[in-house]
């Protein structure tokens, strides 16, 4: 298990985040696969017209809807692998290492 | 008369899911894969039709997220049923679905222009209400493997949102 995450929930889509930056981008995670150390925090940025969610496969976070604009952050706390998708959107698939850290 | 105010032959392929509800034979679980393998590939060829037919861009990115959204999901029911032993049983139902989208799809291939984008999202539109439908008062309900049934659950979410994206883009084209 990696542990529950930080959800920062909704953020401006100004705000400057740390760590590791991912875009949801044309229904894709970019990049797709991210290899992080544990304690890092993950951003994600909705850059669609859409909503998008960040849902691990293994119910570790979920984020829930993300409104185009908006941002969710996560930190992974243990090294592991972590599968997730968007549930809106099928064929958005990604995955994440965790490593240690650092 | 227009499209709104018939019955699209799809969507009454589609509305016969509702009878089922009703009728003394349900769908076993085979017929349930075969239902939802079926509606996919619809879908995914209504969209492939789109990228071929249609000019707008808020039209070819809806038609070439559904073609990914569909395939994505069907590989994904593919790959549950395999690894379940279920073979796909085709059904009246099965088979109303496809000769209504033939129906439907034929009609689409001779359309361009705006009248092609409007038919097209309206029978989306159409198209991904009954299917919402059929999956939470049929499928769902009738689903006797655990699998089955939490991937027909958790496959709802990505339907409503292909249909308020459809019912968006629909708006918007009628704008113009």
């Amino acid at each position: 298990m990696l542990g529950a995450g930080l959800a920062a929930g909704s953020m401006g889509a100004g705000a400057e985040p740390s760590g590791v930056a991912i875009k949801m981008t044309q229904e894709a995670f970019v990049p797709a696969q991210v290899t992080v150390g544990a304690g890092t925090p993950v951003t994600w940025t909705n850059n669609d017209s859409v909503p998008h969610s960040v849902t691990a496969l293994d119910g570790t976070f979920d984020s829930g809807p993300i409104l185009p604009g908006k941002t969710y952050r996560w930190t992974p706390e243990k090294p592991g692998t972590v599968a997730y998708h968007c549930i809106f959107h099928p064929s958005m698939k990604a995955q994440m290492v965790v490593g240690a850290k650092p | 008369m227009t499209t709104q105010s018939k019955m699209l032959p799809l969507a009454a392929a589609l509305a016969m899911l509702s009878s089922y509800a009703l009728a003394a034979d349900k769908p076993n679980d085979a017929q349930i894969a075969q239902i939802v393998v079926t509606a996919n590939s619809i879908d995914i060829e209504n969209g492939k039709i789109a990228l071929k037919n249609s000019r707008t861009p808020s039209v070819e990115e809806f038609a070439n997220l559904m073609v990914k959204d569909h395939t994505a999901v069907n590989n994904d029911a593919t790959a549950l049923v395999t690894r379940l032993g279920v073979k796909p049983e085709p059904s009246d139902t099965s088979k109303s679905l496809q000769s209504g989208a033939d129906t439907e799809q034929a009609k689409l291939r001779g359309l361009k222009g705006h009248d092609f984008d409007k038919a097209y999202l309206e029978n989306e539109v159409a198209y991904h209400k009954q299917v919402l439908g059929a999956i939470t008062d049929v499928l769902i309900p009738n689903a006797q493997n655990a699998e089955l049934k939490k991937m027909l659950v958790d496959v709802k979410p990505a339907f409503q949102a292909h249909l308020e994206h459809a019912e968006k883009s629909l708006a918007a084209l009628d704008k113009h």
